[in-house]
C-alpha cells in the first residue's frame, strides 16, 4: 500500500507541476460556469440540477485529457520500464495512478462548490441533493478515470489515448439518453449500463446500493482492464 | 509460456466480469437506499405507513408494466418497485404486490405475456402510447403503465402512471378510499337500487337511429351489474322498468328527469309515431343519481346522431356513483346560498367554447378525489352543522341575516372549521359596451364582517396592488411590450410563511382581486387564539380603495414608495372563540310566509326532498334552536382570505400540480384535520424559485462564477509557476556557488 501512496503522491504532484492541471480545470470551471449560470436567473429555481445534469458529458471529455498521460506518456518516452524495475507490482501502479486522478477530479469540483453557496444565498437549497450530486460526481469521475487509464494503457499516443478514453466514457453518459435507437429487448440491459442513468439517481439526493454497486463494478472492470492491457506490454 | 498467462488473465478478466454481473443482479434485488433529500420525497410518509400498517383485509397492488421501455419510462417502473417496496416493507401481513409483465399488442408476444395482457384488460388497465425508435424509425408504440389496488371485493385503478410525481400520494390515499369503501358498503342498511328506465317502444325505432344494440341493451347493462354487484358485496338491486308497458312509471320519468324521445310516423307508416324514455337512476336512502345512458348529439351537415353506453364504461360509472351515493369521503359543506360561486358548473358541453373563467371545475375534480362535497343553504338548510368538518363560504355576495351569521357562529363553537373566500367587490359588467368602459366594482356588505371582526379579523374593503405581480408579453400587432397587472400579486417564498408544516413546500403563489386581511390582535390576544399569516404580498404593494378601477393600463404605482407596505394576505386562526352572540338575545329565524319564493332558483335540490322539507319546516322552525347556544366553544380553525378568486379554473390546474392548487387542497386538509395528508401532497413541490435580487447582483454572480473562478485557479497555477521558478533558481544558484 505504501507504493500506491508514493507512485499517488508523484502523480498528484506530477499534475499540479505543469501547467496542464490549471488549465483543463480553469476549462471545466469556464464550461460548467457558462451552462449553469447563463440560463439560471431565467430558470430561476433554487437548484443545482441542472449543473449535475451537464457533469456526465462535460467529464467525458475532460476525464479522458486528464488520464491520457498517466500511461501513454511513460511508454513513449520510456520512463515505464524504469518503474517496472523498482520494487512495485503492476496493481500498486494502476492503484496509484487511479486515486491521483480521481484526487485530480475531487480538486477540480472543489471549486464548483461556489456554486451551492452561492444558490443557498439565493433561495432555499435542498441540501440532499446536492451533497448526492457530488457523491454521484466523484463515483462517475472515479469510473471515468478507470476508464480512461484503461484507453491510457493501451496505446503511447497519447492523442489516442485521450480519444479512445472519449468515446467510452461519452458512451456511458450517452447511452441512457439513446435507449429510443435500441431494440426492446436489450432496452433494459442497455440502459443499466449507462453512468449517465445512475448518476441521476444519485444526484436527486438518492443514495441507492444499485447504483453504488454499479459504479464500483464499472471502476473494477476499467481497472482490470488496464492491469491486463499493461501486462501484455510486458 | 506468455500464451498461456495471456489465456490465463483473459479467463480471470470473464470470471470477475461474471461475478460483478451476478452482484449487481443481486443487488437489484437487494438494495438500500438512504434518501438525502430535506422532505424526504423518496421515502414514505408517516401516513402512507399508518394506512398500510393497519389494513384490515388483504389489499394485493397488481403493476401491469411493459418491460425495456426507453427513458424516461424505465425510470417510473423502478420508482414503483422501489415505492411498493417500502409498503411492503412498513405493511401488515395483508398487503401484497406483483408486477406483471405486459407486452403491447402489436409484439410477437409469449404466453405468460398474452395472459397477463387479458389480466390487465380485465382490470381495465389498457396500453397507452408513447414514443420509440424501431428499425430505424421512430414509432408510437403501446405499452402498458397502470395498477390496480384490490382490496376485499373492490377495485381501485390508475389506469396510466405517466410521471412518478405525486404517485405515493395517489397511492396513498386510493388505499383509504378503498378501506373507507369496504366499511361504508359493509355498514349499509338498505341496497342500492339501480333503476333502468327504457321502454320497449324505442327499439323499433332505433335501427333509425343507428343503435342497432339497443334491443339487448337491458341485457347487457344487467350482466354488467351483476358482474360489479359480486365485486360491491352484492349490494345492488337491478330494476328493469318499461315505461311504455306500465303507465305508471311515467311519473318516476319526470321524477327522474329521463331523457324522453318522441318521433313521427317513419318507413311509410311501418312505425307508428310514437315515444319512449330511456335512462338509469340509481337510488339510495332519499338520494338519486340520474345517468343519461344515450346521448344525442346534432352534427352540422350529419344532422342528430345518437351514442348509447358502451358495456366497458357502465361498470365504470356505476362504481363512481355507488362512492357518491354511500359517502366514503369526508363530507365538505359548500355554502350554495347567499349567491356564492356555483361549485356545479352549468354544463359540460359548450359548443362556443365557453367562458371558464368562474367556473369551479377543477377545484371540484381535485376536491371529489378525497372529500364529498355537500352543497348546503342557510336560508333553507337548519342541519348544516352536523356530518362535516370543514364549512365553505366561498364569495357570498348577499347579506346574511343575523340567524345565518348565528348558524355560522354556532358552528365554529362546536368545533367546525369554516373557510372563507369573501370578496370585498362585486364587479358588475358595463351594461353598454363602450369603448373603455370598463366593470364597476359595487362593495359587498354581507353582514360576515362583524363576525369576523369579532373574532378578530378583518377584510378590508379594498385591493391589494403589487409590484411584483403577474406581467404578460403583448404580442407585436397588439403594440408588444409587457402588460403589468398589479392586482395579481405573485406571492414570492420570503412572504410565505414556512414555519407552518403544511406550507414549508409551497413556494410561490399567484392571487388575483384579493382584498388585505388585518388582524386584531388586542382581540386575539384577549382571546388566546393562534394566528397564523399564511401569506402576504411584496413590501413594494399598496391598496386601491373608493373608486376601484382595475384596467391595467390606468394603474400606476405611487410615486412615493411610503405609501407601499407588506399587506397579510390569508390567515388561519385556531383556538376557542367566544360567540358573537354571546350576551346579546337569540336571534330569531324568520319564517317563510310566502313558499313560492326562492325557490326557484335552486334546481338542484331533490324535488321530494324539498317539498318533505317544506312541509316540515314551520313546524321545526318555531320549535328548534332553543337552549343550544354555546357562548364559548370547542377549538375550531378559520381560514379566510380576501378573495374567491383563488378556487376558480383560472388559478386551479386540472391536475392539482401547481403551488395554488397544493396550497387550497392542503387547506381543506388542515380544516379536515388531515395535516399529514397535507404535508405528504406538497412534500415533492419541485417549485423553489429564488429570492429577488438586484440586475446588479445577477450580472455580479454570474461573472464570479463563469469568470471569477477560472481566473482564480490560473492566478493559483501562476503562484505555483512562479514559486517553482524560484525554487528551481534558488537550488541553481547553490549549485552555482558550490561550482565557483
Amino acid at each position: 500500500m505504501n507504493q500506491v501512496f508514493h507512485i499517488f503522491k508523484k502523480e498528484f504532484k506530477d499534475y499540479f507541476i505543469s501547467p496542464v492541471a490549471y488549465i483543463v480545470i480553469s476549462i471545466f470551471l469556464l464550461v460548467t460556469g457558462w451552462f449553469f449560470f447563463t440560463p439560471f436567473f431565467l430558470y430561476n429555481q433554487a437548484s443545482l440540477r441542472d449543473f449535475f445534469n451537464l457533469l456526465p458529458i462535460t467529464f467525458s471529455f475532460i476525464i479522458p485529457a486528464i488520464t491520457m498521460r498517466l500511461f501513454s506518456e511513460e511508454v513513449n518516452v520510456g520512463s515505464y520500464e524504469i518503474l517496472l524495475t523498482m520494487p512495485v507490482t503492476f496493481r500498486d501502479v494502476i492503484l496509484g495512478k487511479f486515486f491521483a486522478s480521481v484526487v485530480f477530479v475531487i480538486s477540480m469540483l472543489v471549486p464548483t462548490l461556489a456554486y451551492p453557496i452561492t444558490v443557498a444565498f439565493l433561495g432555499q437549497l435542498d441540501l440532499g441533493p446536492v451533497i448526492g450530486g457530488y457523491i454521484g460526481a466523484i463515483l462517475l469521475g472515479a469510473s471515468f478515470c478507470a476508464f480512461g487509464l484503461f484507453a491510457s494503457s493501451l496505446t503511447r499516443n497519447q492523442i489516442i489515448a485521450f480519444i479512445i478514453g472519449l468515446v467510452i466514457c461519452f458512451s456511458l453518459a450517452i447511452v441512457d439518453k439513446m435507449l429510443v435507437f435500441f431494440s426492446s429487448t436489450i432496452v433494459g440491459v442497455i440502459g443499466y449500463l449507462g453512468a449517465g442513468f445512475h448518476f441521476q439517481n444519485i444526484s436527486k439526493g438518492l443514495i441507492d446500493s444499485r447504483d453504488v454497486i454499479y459504479f464500483f463494478s464499472i471502476i473494477f472492470i476499467g481497472l482490470y482492464a488496464a492491469h491486463i492491457a499493461m501486462q501484455e506490454k510486458i | 509460456m506468455k500464451t498461456k498467462v495471456r489465456a490465463e488473465n483473459y479467463i480471470k478478466f470473464l470470471i470477475y466480469a461474471f461475478v460483478i454481473i451476478l452482484i449487481n443482479i443481486a443487488g437489484i434485488t437487494l438494495s438500500y437506499r438512504l434518501d438525502l433529500t430535506k422532505n424526504k420525497i423518496y421515502s414514505i410518509s408517516d401516513v402512507s405507513k399508518e394506512v398500510v400498517s393497519t389494513l384490515s383485509e388483504p389489499l394485493t397492488i397488481k403493476v401491469f408494466f411493459t418491460k425495456n421501455l426507453p427513458s424516461p419510462y424505465n425510470t417510473i417502473e423502478r420508482y414503483l418497485r422501489d415505492l411498493l417496496e417500502e409498503y411492503s416493507i412498513n405493511a401488515n401481513s395483508f398487503f401484497n404486490y406483483r408486477f406483471y409483465e405486459v407486452s403491447s399488442e402489436e409484439e410477437s408476444i409469449g404466453k405468460d405475456s398474452k395472459i397477463n395482457q387479458e389480466i390487465a384488460n380485465n382490470y381495465g388497465i389498457y396500453p397507452v402510447q408513447i414514443r420509440a425508435v424501431e428499425k430505424d424509425e421512430v414509432k408510437v408504440k403501446k405499452a402498458y403503465m397502470g395498477l390496480v389496488i384490490i382490496h376485499g371485493d373492490i377495485i381501485e385503478k390508475i389506469p396510466t402512471i405517466s410521471s412518478t410525481e405525486g404517485m405515493e400520494y395517489k397511492l396513498t390515499t386510493a388505499i383509504q378510499k378503498l378501506n373507507n369503501k369496504i366499511s361504508a358498503l359493509l355498514n349499509l342498511k338498505e341496497n342500492i337500487k339501480v333503476k333502468l328506465f327504457m321502454s320497449s317502444s324505442l327499439k323499433l325505432v332505433a335501427p333509425f337511429m343507428g343503435i342497432d344494440d339497443l334491443p339487448n341493451f337491458p341485457k347487457q347493462f344487467e350482466e354488467v351489474i351483476k358482474k360489479t354487484n359480486q365485486k360491491l358485496y352484492g349490494k345492488i338491486d337491478f330494476i328493469y322498468l318499461d315505461p311504455s308497458s306500465n303507465p305508471k312509471h311515467a311519473e318516476d320519468l319526470k321524477k327522474y328527469n329521463i331523457m324522453s324521445l318522441k318521433w313521427p310516423e317513419l318507413s311509410k307508416g311501418a312505425i307508428a309515431a310514437g315515444e319512449g324514455a330511456i335512462g338509469v337512476v340509481m337510488e339510495y336512502g332519499k338520494k338519486t343519481i340520474e345517468i343519461p345512458i344515450l346521448q344525442v348529439f346534432k352534427i352540422p351537415l350529419i344532422g342528430t346522431q345518437y351514442n348509447l353506453m358502451k358495456a366497458d364504461d357502465i361498470e365504470e360509472v356505476i362504481n363512481a356513483n355507488v362512492e357518491t351515493l354511500i359517502d366514503i369521503n369526508e363530507n365538505v359543506a359548500y355554502l350554495s346560498s347567499h349567491d356564492t360561486l356555483k361549485i356545479q358548473s352549468p354544463l359540460s358541453f359548450d359548443p362556443m367554447g365557453g367562458n371558464k373563467q368562474d367556473t369551479l371545475s377543477n377545484f371540484r375534480k381535485l376536491l371529489y378525489q378525497n372529500y364529498t362535497l355537500k352543497e348546503i343553504s342557510l336560508e333553507e338548510d337548519d342541519s348544516l352543522l352536523e356530518g362535516f368538518n370543514c364549512l365553505m363560504i366561498a364569495g357570498p355576495k348577499k347579506e346574511f341575516s343575523d340567524y345565518e351569521l348565528y348558524q355560522i357562529d354556532q358552528a365554529i363553537m362546536r368545533g367546525k372549521n369554516v373557510a372563507f373566500f369573501i370578496d370585498s367587490f362585486n364587479e358588475v359588467a358595463p351594461t353598454n359596451q363602450y369603448y373603455g368602459q370598463g366593470p364597476t366594482y359595487i362593495p359587498i356588505n354581507t353582514g360576515l364582517d362583524k363576525l369576523l371582526d369579532h373574532y378578530g379579523v378583518h377584510v378590508k374593503k379594498s385591493y391589494v396592488l403589487d409590484e411584483s405581480c403577474y406581467k404578460q408579453f403583448v404580442p407585436p400587432q397588439f403594440g408588444g411590450g409587457e402588460q403589468v397587472f398589479y392586482y395579481a400579486p405573485i406571492i414570492k417564498n420570503l412572504n410565505i410563511n414556512q414555519k407552518l408544516d403544511y406550507m414549508r413546500n409551497i413556494k410561490g403563489l399567484v392571487v388575483i382581486k384579493n382584498s388585505p386581511v388585518e388582524l386584531n390582535e388586542e382581540i386575539i390576544k384577549k382571546n388566546n387564539i393562534q394566528a397564523y399569516s399564511l401569506f402576504s404580498s411584496s413590501e413594494k404593494s399598496w391598496e386601491m380603495s373608493g373608486n376601484i378601477n382595475l384596467n391595467p393600463m390606468l394603474i400606476k404605482p405611487p410615486a412615493n414608495e411610503e405609501g407601499m407596505k407588506k399587506m397579510p394576505i390569508a390567515y388561519i386562526l385556531e383556538g376557542e372563540f367566544p360567540s358573537y352572540f354571546a350576551g346579546k338575545s337569540m336571534p330569531e329565524k324568520k319564517v317563510k310566509t310566502d313558499t313560492s319564493t326562492d325557490t326557484s332558483t335552486d334546481t338542484s335540490a331533490d324535488t321530494d326532498t324539498k317539498s318533505e322539507s317544506d312541509e316540515k319546516k314551520v313546524d321545526v322552525s318555531k320549535i328548534e334552536g332553543k337552549g343550544a347556544f354555546i357562548s364559548k366553544g370547542k377549538s375550531a380553525k378559520i381560514f379566510i382570505i380576501g378573495s374567491s378568486e383563488l378556487i376558480k379554473d383560472t388559478i386551479i390546474d386540472e391536475d392539482g400540480a401547481s403551488p395554488n392548487a397544493v396550497f387550497v387542497m392542503n387547506i381543506l386538509d388542515v380544516l379536515n384535520n388531515k395535516v399529514d395528508t397535507a404535508i405528504m401532497r406538497s412534500k415533492e413541490q419541485s417549485f423553489n424559485p429564488l429570492n429577488e435580487s438586484s440586475a446588479f447582483a445577477k450580472l455580479a454572480i454570474k461573472f464570479i462564477n463563469i469568470a471569477g473562478l477560472p481566473v482564480i485557479v490560473i492566478v493559483f497555477g501562476l503562484f505555483a509557476w512562479v514559486r517553482r521558478s524560484y525554487r528551481r533558481k534558488h537550488i541553481q544558484m547553490i549549485f552555482q556557488k558550490e561550482v565557483r
